[in-house]
């Protein structure tokens, strides 16, 4: 599941360093997504697992960490 | 650090209301209460319950966005007015050739998240589509907000919103003014009649 965020992060991130190589608490934010570009990476991350993120699950902190996102993810599968 | 004693505090806070007078001027007059301390039923609010939120948007962005995400970006952030507001051609009926403005779409996204700063959310943001961006007939626009957006405008106290928005080829921008009337209902409610200006 990494690698595929990972992956969405490199193409939709608009990261100022390597998606590849961040560490997965560091502040996607703060590493230069903007608000627009968290919109790009919510929708390519339900492309790539088949979810869809609920309203409640719109917040900042869901987009905001590799592992914040990887939390997020699961919970939309059931996990 | 030494602490200062409410004398001095309260020294310090009349001298800072002072330097806000002079540089507010009659914008003070309208919000403050009868002892010119405090806002009308904003106890302890002070300066003006006024709040700015501004956002600026590549138009770059939005086209990528547009075309590599196509429909699901454009019905997951844009309410149908905004989307015919945009579309090249208006009046025509959306269709899978549709073509839309990416700099009046970029100009909507920044107005969304300019109106996302001044409702400060705490936790869960206003889903993109509740903060509606409405042209008007004089060619002006308003926003409408419904759901968590109004929601949050109301527990503000926010009676009022201003909207300007601005795009060039390579970038748009807007910026939202909400000011408060003071009158905070309850919290606990979770529902607002959908209101123009808001």
């Amino acid at each position: 599941m990494d690698e595929t965020i990972r992956e969405v992060l490199t193409e939709h991130g608009r990261l100022a360093v390597d998606a590849g190589a961040i560490d997965e608490q560091a502040d996607l934010f703060a590493a230069g997504m903007t608000s627009h570009a968290s919109v790009n990476v919510m929708l390519a991350l339900e492309d790539a697992f088949d979810i869809e993120f609920s309203e409640r699950m719109l917040r900042k902190s869901t987009f905001e960490s590799i592992a914040a996102i990887r939390a997020g993810v699961t919970e939309m599968q059931g996990g | 650090m030494s602490a200062l004693s409410p004398a001095v505090l309260d020294a310090t806070a009349d001298e800072l209301s002072s330097s806000l007078r002079l540089a507010l001027g009659d914008r003070i007059t309208e919000v403050a209460g009868p002892e010119g301390r405090e806002p009308a039923g904003r106890a302890g609010s002070f300066p003006p319950p006024l709040r700015v939120g501004i956002d600026l948007v590549p138009v770059a962005d939005v086209a990528a966005a547009v075309e590599r995400m196509g429909r699901r970006y454009l019905y997951r952030v844009f309410t149908p007015h905004e989307r015919a507001c945009a579309r090249i051609g208006a009046g025509a009926r959306p269709s899978a050739r549709s073509r839309y403005s990416a700099q009046a779409l970029a100009a909507r996204f920044a107005a969304k998240e300019a109106a996302v700063k001044a409702l400060r959310p705490h936790g869960v943001r206003p889903e993109w589509r509740s903060i509606e961006v409405r042209r008007m007939d004089g060619g002006w626009c308003e926003l409408r907000l419904t759901g968590l957006a109004g929601d949050l405008a109301a527990e503000a106290g926010i009676s009022e919103l201003s909207l300007s928005i601005t795009h060039e080829p390579m970038v748009a921008a807007a910026c939202v003014v909400g000011v408060s009337s003071g009158d905070v209902p309850a919290r606990g409610r979770t529902s607002l009649p959908e209101r123009k200006g808001l």
